[in-house]
């Protein structure tokens, strides 16, 4: 049963995505992102050291290189875009819950699991999406206002910072499949970022956090492969935010 | 055969502080437009939840269609169709997309989805609405909708919620007349608090009462099974009335005189003596009587007498 309503789910998402502008939106926020970053770490230093001309200042900073484009990038996409990513999936699955939109579809003989899946599918793919593009464009800035990243260490930067971003993406997921309205929903999301970034102090159990994910992501840009324990942990806290969703949405009740 | 049948469904919310079903018994014979009339909060809704396999019930059985209702029951879902009582869809597609996306869950191909959908889009009178997206339909047109999704795999059994709680009377008399349309082909169990529509369509009627079902009748029976005849005198004026309200209840504690305005209603199983009784009083004060009448129970009558204390 679910492989047949699968199909269904998926396309319906699909058409809802390009419908409700959410595609176009992630799609240009990305982008946006992509092309500022570099420029940001370009012309930050300069716009700093005339800040201090009118004051009789003299402010020393070192020349921008590759890499500060590359952190610039990483600590845009993981902040105000990821902000905005969690803002948008937290309606997920709640959204349906309180509009009865879920009622509609769940007295079908379609499966809880394809709806699931189907959602979390089209999120991740949009997410996907928007880091390919985002990744292009900051590439081609960075090479344009500096000199070109190592092309494969930019790649592996972009994996480890899409699991991020999937990371919390899928924990808002739960939540919204968890709970009772969007608010709570959002809310729990927001914690939740906020609990897994501030445990980053926690010695041996902070390299299997996501946010490790982050300097790991800057690393790799200057040619260190990417360590093994944020991928695990991420890993782990994904299959854990999923099938917690699926246990969820099964009891739920309208 | 029934085509619904349930026995001691309890339904208990808030970790056991509601109880909104207490011990429900129901059996709808396959073919019947079932009336499932209570007041608000009688438990009609969470019934047809259980039904329909949306919610588990606390304790109880039900089978519809045969299939005994589990939440996780496929089988039994691919023999329903329902309508809920608030009934949402996704405001950004247009009617025809709803239509296919509704067949398509049923496993129905896309081409006979299609054409399945355009099929009920003419039957709703939706074609001209066909491909405006639903968040621009109105009530009647959003409830119309909801009928057909119901309907789109030509169910056996069709649940709905008060269909025609938000719907002037002109869409009330298309539902009610679409609802008779499927008598015969389709079960349909259709809750509602307006006596008028149950009169009007179905055949079979159940009312429901904080939780538990307190009478099942055809329509032609239920009058004679639940309610007597009424005797109805009508007075010149409401002191009139008043008075011989007064006068009968200290001669007659056995049969209650209720007063409506100028009208009087006494329910008695023994109409002759009541008639003889009344017009006695009448005599000895000269109360000025316009009409004396014999009147068969109303739905109404039956619904106040069976639950009129609680709603």
């Amino acid at each position: 049963m679910t492989r047949r309503s699968f199909p269904v789910f998926l396309r319906k998402e699909l058409r809802e995505q390009t419908r409700s502008y959410r595609l176009l939106v992630v799609g240009l926020l990305f982008v946006f992102f992509g092309l500022a970053s570099p420029l940001l770490a370009k012309f930050t230093p300069e716009i700093v050291k005339m800040a201090g001309v009118g004051q009789n200042i003299v402010i020393e900073l070192p020349e921008p290189t590759a890499a500060d484009a590359v952190a610039q990038y990483v600590k845009n996409l993981s902040q105000i875009a990821l902000f905005v990513l969690i803002f948008l999936s937290m309606g997920a699955v709640v959204a349906e819950k309180e509009r009865g939109t879920a009622v509609f579809v769940l007295v079908k003989p379609a499966s809880r699991l394809g709806f699931l899946a189907a959602k979390l599918a089209v999120s991740w793919a949009t997410v996907m999406g928007a880091v390919i593009l985002s990744g292009l464009c900051a590439y081609g800035y960075t090479a344009a206002l500096f000199e070109p990243p190592s092309t494969a260490g930019f790649v592996l930067a972009n994996v480890a910072l899409l699991l991020h971003l999937l990371t919390f993406v899928t924990t808002t997921f739960f939540f919204s499949a968890l709970a009772r309205s969007q608010a709570v929903a959002g809310v729990l999301s927001f914690l939740s970022w906020i609990l897994l970034a501030s445990l980053g102090g926690l010695g041996a159990v902070s390299e299997f956090l996501p946010g490790r994910l982050l300097s790991a992501a800057m690393a790799s840009a200057a040619g260190r492969p990417l360590p093994w324990e944020p991928l695990v942990g991420s890993g782990a806290i994904i299959a854990f935010s999923f099938f917690g969703a699926v246990l969820a949405f099964r009891h739920w009740e309208p | 055969m029934d085509a619904i049948r349930c026995s001691g469904l309890i339904k208990r919310y808030e970790r056991g502080r509601v109880l909104a079903l207490d011990g429900l018994d129901l059996a709808v014979p396959e073919g019947s437009v079932f009336g499932f009339l209570g007041p608000n909060g009688a438990g009609k809704t969470t019934a047809i939840k259980i039904l329909t396999g949306l919610v588990e019930p606390t304790a109880g059985e039900a089978w519809v269609a045969g299939e005994p209702v589990t939440r996780s029951s496929a089988r039994l879902r691919s023999q329903i169709g329902y309508l809920s009582q608030d009934p949402h869809f996704y405001s950004w597609m247009t009617g025809r997309e709803l239509l296919v996306f509704a067949g398509e869950l049923f496993g129905t191909g896309r081409a006979a989805a299609r054409r399945r959908a355009d099929e009920l889009l003419e039957h709703s009178g939706l074609t001209r609405a066909a491909t405006r997206r639903i968040g621009g339909y109105s009530g009647g047109m959003v409830q119309r909708l909801g009928i057909a999704q119901a309907i789109v795999s030509e169910p056996r059994i069709l649940f709905l919620d008060e269909p025609c709680a938000s719907l002037d009377p002109l869409g009330r008399r298309d539902v009610l007349g679409f609802v008779a349309h499927l008598r015969g082909k389709t079960t349909v169990l259709m809750s509602t608090h307006i006596l008028e529509d149950v009169e009007r369509v179905c055949d079979t009627v159940g009312i429901i009462d904080r939780g538990r079902m307190v009478a099942t009748a055809e329509m032609g029976e239920i009058a004679t099974k639940f309610a007597p005849p009424v005797l109805e005198l009508e007075f010149e004026t409401p002191e009139a009335a008043a008075a011989f309200r007064d006068l009968w209840s200290t001669q007659s504690r056995a049969v209650l005189a209720e007063v409506v305005g100028r009208k009087v209603r006494l329910g008695t199983t023994d109409l002759s003596q009541a008639r003889v009784d009344a017009l006695r009083l009448i005599a000895t004060r000269d109360l000025p009587l316009l009409r004396l009448e014999v009147l068969s129970a109303s739905l109404e009558d039956i619904f106040v007498r069976l639950v009129g204390g609680t709603s």
